[in-house]
């Protein structure tokens, strides 16, 4: 090759844009049209959330609780709904409440998908004396800490019921009395230890997003957070555990793809930049 | 099969005009940036004024005083566009600062500072032999980035053993930052793979 030429390499580094999108969405598209059911392991905070949720005596009140935004319902449902399918097989108390406008309907989305509805028992369990959706409440931080403090604060339940008519809160205690709290998005981890898990010491469990998980791993590893699952990966491990099969497990086999090829694409690039640079030195030697 | 429902329709045709964006910016993906935003503002504005109503109007309406005192202080805050009689609305401010300062100050020093720094001892101290290598991993890799953001000792001193430390700290950061985008590409991809569950199977049944 003469000097100053542009090689195959160099050429790598300058491909549109528009055509590695194209590549990303074939690649995402396989495993969606044909399942390749890719093996995976279960992370040991994954486990640990199984084991704590295993673990709780019967009748313990369980507090479901996040701050999420809409557009990151995918990452968090498919967690939250083999979550729940574990929750309700067992003799738990379960209680939503919600401190984002998006998060309730996230929650309702869930237990649509899982089958829970008011109107008929699911599993044996009752809403209003089994399990309660107590809703949006607004203040964030202050309105979780309140609620802590005091669940009897929140007067009305989601559909607008009296809370004081509901035998689930007539019964439930302040944040030291429940079995575990589960917060169940990423950008509300912080309140939720803040409020519950440090001043209460009340055994806690966060479903993450995959963007947050790195920033929270910290409270795992500092044992504030007992266990926490990872995006739609947490979700497959979930569902492993749980022993079905869900959109969790086409997640992961997507995730193989995609990084398999993001990971090309950054060799490729790498490859394509020091071959550009080291060329430019050559032309001027 | 393809689906009959108008709003499965409406929210591939909204997901469609996004991504018109991957080729360039165009109308279509503005008008459905535009109609995000206001169904995003409204479904807020709604279920905030529910809250409100919920948890301030029906206490008042039931004779909850100190429920009512509250309120009346808080409206103090629609002061704030008037430039005479802003100052009245510095109150609420103040007690809603000072309130949410004070809530989350024992739960972040507990937190984000003593069990962190307890973790981190720990796991180099106490734990399994596999687990103890990871802890110095952490307690070196906190000591580096420390001494990074530590600017009262010049780097040059100790013979320059500082900025070596620094230099250290600096690349921690740059793992930890690693880890952090490979996550977000995680994150995206996942969100995206969200919508072509939905186009897939939602919309044209395919899957």
């Amino acid at each position: 090759m003469k000097s100053g030429e542009i090689g195959v390499l160099e050429k790598l580094g300058d491909i549109p844009t528009k055509w590695i999108y194209l590549l990303v969405i074939i690649v995402m598209g396989i495993p969606i049209l044909f399942p390749l059911r890719t093996p995976f392991s279960v992370k040991p905070e994954t486990l640990a959330v199984y084991n704590i949720i295993e673990e709780l005596p019967p009748g313990s009140v369980v507090v479901i609780e996040g701050a999420n935004q809409y557009g990151f319902l995918v990452e968090i449902k498919e967690c939250l709904q083999a979550v729940l399918r574990h929750l309700f097989s067992k003799d738990l108390k379960i209680v939503f409440i919600s401190f984002s406008a998006d998060n309730r309907m996230f929650h309702e989305i869930a237990r649509a998908a899982v089958g829970i509805s008011k109107d008929e028992p699911f599993n044996g369990k009752a809403y209003g004396v089994d399990w309660v959706d107590l809703g949006y409440l607004t203040g964030g931080s202050s309105a979780l800490a309140r609620f802590a403090a005091n669940p009897q604060s929140v007067e009305y339940d989601s559909y607008g019921t009296p809370t004081k008519d509901l035998q689930i809160m007539q019964e439930m205690g302040k944040a030291d009395t429940w079995g575990v709290c589960i917060e169940d998005s990423g950008s509300g981890v912080s309140n939720a230890i803040r409020q519950v898990a440090i001043p209460y010491e009340t055994k806690m469990i966060s479903l993450n997003t995959a963007g947050w998980y790195p920033f929270h791993i910290v409270y795992v590893k500092s044992g504030i957070i007992g266990g926490m699952t990872m995006g739609i990966r947490g979700a497959a491990e979930y569902e492993k555990l749980m022993g079905y099969v869900g959109l969790g497990h086409s997640g992961a086999d997507m995730l193989n793809m995609t990084h398999g090829l993001i990971l090309i694409l950054v060799i490729l690039g790498n490859i394509s930049y020091f071959s550009q640079h080291f060329s430019k030195k050559e032309v001027e030697t | 099969m393809i689906s009959t429902d108008p709003l499965v329709w409406f929210g591939a045709i909204l997901t469609l005009c996004v991504l018109s964006f991957l080729n360039k910016e165009t109308s279509l993906y503005r008008f459905a940036e535009y109609t995000y935003i206001s169904v995003a503002v409204g479904h807020a504005f709604v279920l905030g004024m529910n809250s409100l109503i919920s948890q301030t109007v029906e206490p008042i309406m039931s004779g909850g005083v100190d429920v009512l005192i509250m309120f009346l202080f808080s409206l103090l805050i629609i002061a704030q566009p008037f430039k005479t009689v802003r100052w009245i609305a510095r109150w609420p401010n103040s007690l809603s600062i000072g309130v949410g300062t004070g809530i989350a100050m024992y739960g972040a020093m507990g937190s984000d500072i003593i069990s962190l720094v307890q973790g981190v001892i720990r796991d180099g101290f106490i734990s399994e032999p596999g687990a103890t290598l990871t802890g110095y991993f952490s307690i070196i890799g906190t000591t580096a980035v420390l001494v990074y953001f530590f600017f009262t000792i010049k780097r040059d001193a100790l013979g320059g053993a500082v900025g070596h430390v620094a230099t250290l700290g600096r690349y921690f950061m740059m793992v930890a930052f690693g880890a952090v985008f490979a996550n977000i590409i995680l994150s995206r991809s996942t969100l995206f793979f969200g919508r072509m569950i939905f186009l897939l199977s939602e919309w044209l049944g395919i899957v």
